[in-house]
């Protein structure tokens, strides 16, 4: 595109060549105004794409190490990994997608296995009863947020802070150390699977990302969701509740944590009042998000994308631990990957207002600068 | 409702508005405006900025709610306090600010709040019929080659409008209005408006057109009224009225004389800022010069490039072709930090977004600048400081208080301050005296004139006609990014606004 930039006369010193000019440039204009090419890949594709590559070499260390990625019981590891973070994340995605965060996740995952695992008390009898119950007190949980957001206008960097460290509080006072004994079925679930490759959690997993995916495809309040994160006004002004669907997406995402929590709770079989923030559950499921593409401001994004940034995470993990690397290299390593694509992320989607005439070279506003919000002129 | 057949019989009234009234904090913008909008014309509102034609869209388009005055559309008398209300009763508006979601389809963004679902209430969205619909409503608006899965992000301004009339015409709307619709578009988008809009007044639609280029009022509107000062001037039928005629209304208007005079003791001095045949994505071909003492203003309509000239001297926007000197050495600034360095000054139009930092203090707003380009004379700046805005008659309780909590004028008056600790060569002003009352005003005329005793040269760009031609000492005239022309101190408004609209440079000139 640059090259065709390059050879466009000046539409001033050719005036004869008026029209033909104006031609080209509004189809110039009009390019510019797309995001560079046509042919760019979109962010689940790239994503994807890093995820192969991040397998395959992963699989070559795994190799030099003398063992196969791609062996069973390593699959199996793979994936269960994946299935706690990545239920989690996918709560996340919707909390974003409408514009806001969640902090709280960890605690509530917390919250969710010593509530379960105090009801179960290690008897299947109490199984229904318990579930039923620590979903119910994470759905409230995210009702509150939820309330706090949309209804009192508190950011949910705030108010997912503030009940994220009431939750917090209320585990330290209350519990200490192991509580509660899950029941034999539970913890049966946690070890089942198919063929010994794919754990039944990795299941669940899907199936709550295919369920979130068709809410947001095809529901209203999937559709709104993004219309509220795109641009609140818009929104308001299209005539959409505004309130209801930020209420509905911190429910799911707490019940999605509490969901997790009770993944966990399979696998431990004892609550943990510290669980979740050992897992420093709540950056990470951000940096996931934002690692699949979704945009953090809200508006644009896609849980499919989210489950690759996940896929990433668990896979690095994997291997990092597979070459039993020093713990605070792999935090290194994470943190570069976010930064990376983050970064990566920025330079594709640079706003652009087309530009009214061809410049000699791409003479356009650097992302910093203060001319973004030029393209607001003069509205008297 | 299939949305493309003519539902509406030309002639009769589509919306009646009488005796609508709006005042925002005691300031009367509109006074008793009576409309008639008679199904299939396309019927013009012209008048200057400020002239109230904004207040009586946004009025109609249940943005404001009117103080007074009832409004009838369709025989029915209607009130609206939101948006959606207005759309319902069949008043749609396309704003120049577009109302829609730039990462959504096309189908998605129309829509939007009214998704159509299958199997009843509590049913999955119809994707597959927002899509037939869309793609319905396209057609019938004559428009090709836009699907309704695309992207908003990926179209261009011309195609986004649109969409955005594709949503208007959607909700069955009897009445479209449509603001300024052709600011953002390139010659043949221009034609493919038009088309759009002949489509829709052939099946009953009243169009409100709103623009300032008088061209297309007469070569689309059957009627038009002119606005001035809030006030009703003439509704006429196109064919009575006459392009001279036409701005002899709209600005018909004594020149206020509160502009102080040209001193008499300044002697404009040799060039101190001049750009040779400068362009680049938004400005074109800008040949000028500042003198030192000189005030120069620079007219035209919204969108002409007169803000993106002014960033471009100051460095926000990087300069492509031709050059810019100060005080004879070439100046490169690719920065504005540069362009204070080279002791530019620019008040920006927008002071609240751009100029101050609002939840900050006036000493530390007045100080920003110059804490941050040249440190170590900000111990000077400081001293100087409390002289400098009593100077400027900043009405404050103190220094440090808030200057969220000040009134316009005594913003823009710290604004000013925080530029002249610089001891600019140049000053940049877009829009100075926007939003502020008479009386500060007039302190920033003073001030102006005070500059030019200095031997600053100044570049002013204002919407508001007597101003720039008030304060000049010569006046550019910008269109479409390019400098139409030059017209001398005293021109009449009728000249500059010929210029601007490219209605009559030829007699203006």
């Amino acid at each position: 595109m640059s090259a065709t930039t390059d050879r466009t006369p000046d539409p001033a010193s050719t005036p004869d060549a008026a029209s033909s000019v104006e031609n080209r440039e509004s189809v110039r204009r009009r390019r510019a105004a797309r995001p560079r090419g046509a042919r760019q890949l979109d962010s689940t594709a790239l994503i994807y794409l890093v995820l192969v590559g991040v397998i395959v070499v992963s699989a070559v260390l795994t190799a030099m190490e003398g063992r196969n990625f791609f062996s069973q019981g390593n699959i199996w590891a793979v994936l269960t990994a994946m299935s706690v973070l990545g239920l989690i994340a996918v709560g996340q995605t919707l909390v974003i997608l409408v514009g806001s965060l969640d902090l709280s996740v960890p605690y509530v995952v917390s919250l969710s296995t010593v509530i379960a695992a105090g009801g179960m008390k290690g008897l299947d009898s109490n199984l229904s009863a318990a579930l039923v119950n620590t979903l119910v007190v994470c759905a409230v949980v995210g009702f509150v947020m939820g309330v706090l957001v949309s209804v009192f206008d508190v950011h949910g960097f705030i108010a997912s802070l503030g009940v994220g460290l009431i939750v917090s509080g209320y585990l330290a006072t209350n519990y200490q150390g192991s509580h509660g004994d899950a029941s034999p079925a539970l913890e049966l679930l946690g070890r089942s699977g198919i063929a010994a490759v794919i754990p039944t959690s990795f299941i669940i997993l899907l199936v709550a990302a295919l369920l979130v995916t068709l809410m947001l495809r095809y529901t209203r309040l999937g559709h709104h969701v993004y219309a509220i994160g795109g641009n609140r006004d818009v929104a308001r002004l299209s005539g959409v509740r505004t309130a209801l669907p930020v209420i509905a997406v911190h429910v799911l995402c707490s019940l999605l944590a509490g969901l997790a929590g009770l993944l966990l709770l399979s696998r431990t079989g004892v609550g943990l009042p510290t669980i979740g923030s050992q897992g420093r559950y709540d950056l990470l499921s951000i940096a996931a998000v934002v690692l699949g593409g979704t945009l953090l401001s809200g508006g644009k994004g896609s849980v499919v994308g989210t489950l690759g940034g996940v896929a990433i995470f668990a896979v690095l993990d994997n291997v990092m631990g597979v070459m039993q690397v020093n713990p605070f290299l792999k935090d290194f390593v994470r943190g570069l990957v976010i930064v990376l694509a983050v970064a990566v992320y920025a330079r594709r989607s640079v706003v652009r207002r087309p530009p009214r005439f061809a410049g000699t070279r791409p003479s356009l506003p650097t992302p910093g600068s203060i001319t973004g919000s030029t393209t607001k002129e003069e509205t008297a | 409702m299939p949305p493309n057949t003519p539902t509406h019989d030309p002639g009769e009234n589509a919306l009646v508005a009488t005796g609508m009234s709006k005042s925002f904090f005691g300031n009367t913008v509109l006074d008793g405006l009576d409309l008639t909008l008679r199904a299939g014309e396309v019927h013009g509102l012209v008048g200057e900025n400020g002239a109230g034609k904004s207040t009586l869209m946004k009025m109609l388009a249940g943005v404001h709610t009117p103080d007074r005055g009832t409004i009838v559309v369709g025989g029915e008398e209607v009130s609206f306090s939101h948006p959606v209300q207005a759309q319902r009763a069949g008043v749609s508006t396309v704003f120049q600010e577009f109302n829609l979601l730039l990462e959504r389809t096309i189908a998605e963004n129309i829509w939007l709040g009214r998704e159509p679902r299958r199997f009843g209430r509590f049913g999955p969205v119809d994707t597959a019929r927002m899509r037939r619909d869309t793609e319905e409503l396209l057609t019938g608006l004559g428009v090709s080659g836009l699907t309704a899965g695309t992207l908003v992000r990926s179209l261009s301004v011309a195609e986004q409008q649109i969409v955005e009339i594709a949503k208007a015409v959607s909700f069955d709307a009897r009445v479209i209005q449509m603001d300024e619709p052709t600011a953002a578009l390139a010659d043949h988008e221009v034609e493919l408006l038009y088309s759009i809009i002949r489509r829709l007044t052939d099946r009953g639609v009243a169009i409100l057109y709103v623009s300032h280029r008088l061209k297309e009022i007469f070569d689309l509107c059957s009627t038009i009224t002119i606005l001035k000062d809030g006030q009703h001037v003439a509704t006429r039928p196109a064919t009575e009225l006459s392009e001279a005629e036409l701005v002899r209304l709209m600005v018909g208007r004594p020149l206020t004389t509160y502009f102080p005079d040209k001193p008499v003791d300044v002697a404009v001095g040799d060039v101190r800022l001049a750009l040779s045949g400068v362009g680049n994505g938004y400005v074109d071909d800008i040949t000028l010069d500042v003198r030192a003492g000189e005030i120069v203003g620079i007219a035209g309509l919204q969108g002409s490039g007169r803000t993106e000239l002014l960033e471009t001297v100051f460095g926000v926007h990087p300069v492509a072709r031709g050059s810019i000197a100060l005080d004879g050495s070439p100046l490169q600034v690719t920065s504005p930090r540069q362009g204070v360095r080279a002791r530019l000054a620019f008040i920006t139009e927008d002071r609240k977004a751009k100029g101050l930092a609002l939840n900050q203090s006036i000493l530390d707003n007045a100080l920003g600048v110059v804490r941050s380009v040249f440190p170590r004379r900000t111990g000077t700046a400081r001293r100087e400081m409390p002289g400098v805005l009593s100077n400027l008659d900043v009405a404050a309780h103190s220094l440090s208080q808030e200057v969220q909590f000040l009134s316009g004028g005594n913003q823009q008056k710290v604004v000013l301050a925080r530029w002249l600790s610089i001891d600019p060569l140049v000053v940049l002003m877009d829009e100075p005296t926007r939003g502020i009352d008479v009386g500060a005003k007039h302190r920033v005329y003073e001030l102006m004139r005070e500059l030019t005793r200095q031997g600053v040269a100044v570049l002013m760009v204002s919407s508001e006609l007597p101003e720039v031609i008030g304060m000049s000492d010569r006046i550019l005239v910008m269109r479409d990014g390019t400098l139409a022309g030059e017209l001398p101190a005293g021109a009449s408004e009728e000249a500059v606004l010929g210029m601007a609209t490219g209605a009559a440079s030829e007699e203006a000139a």
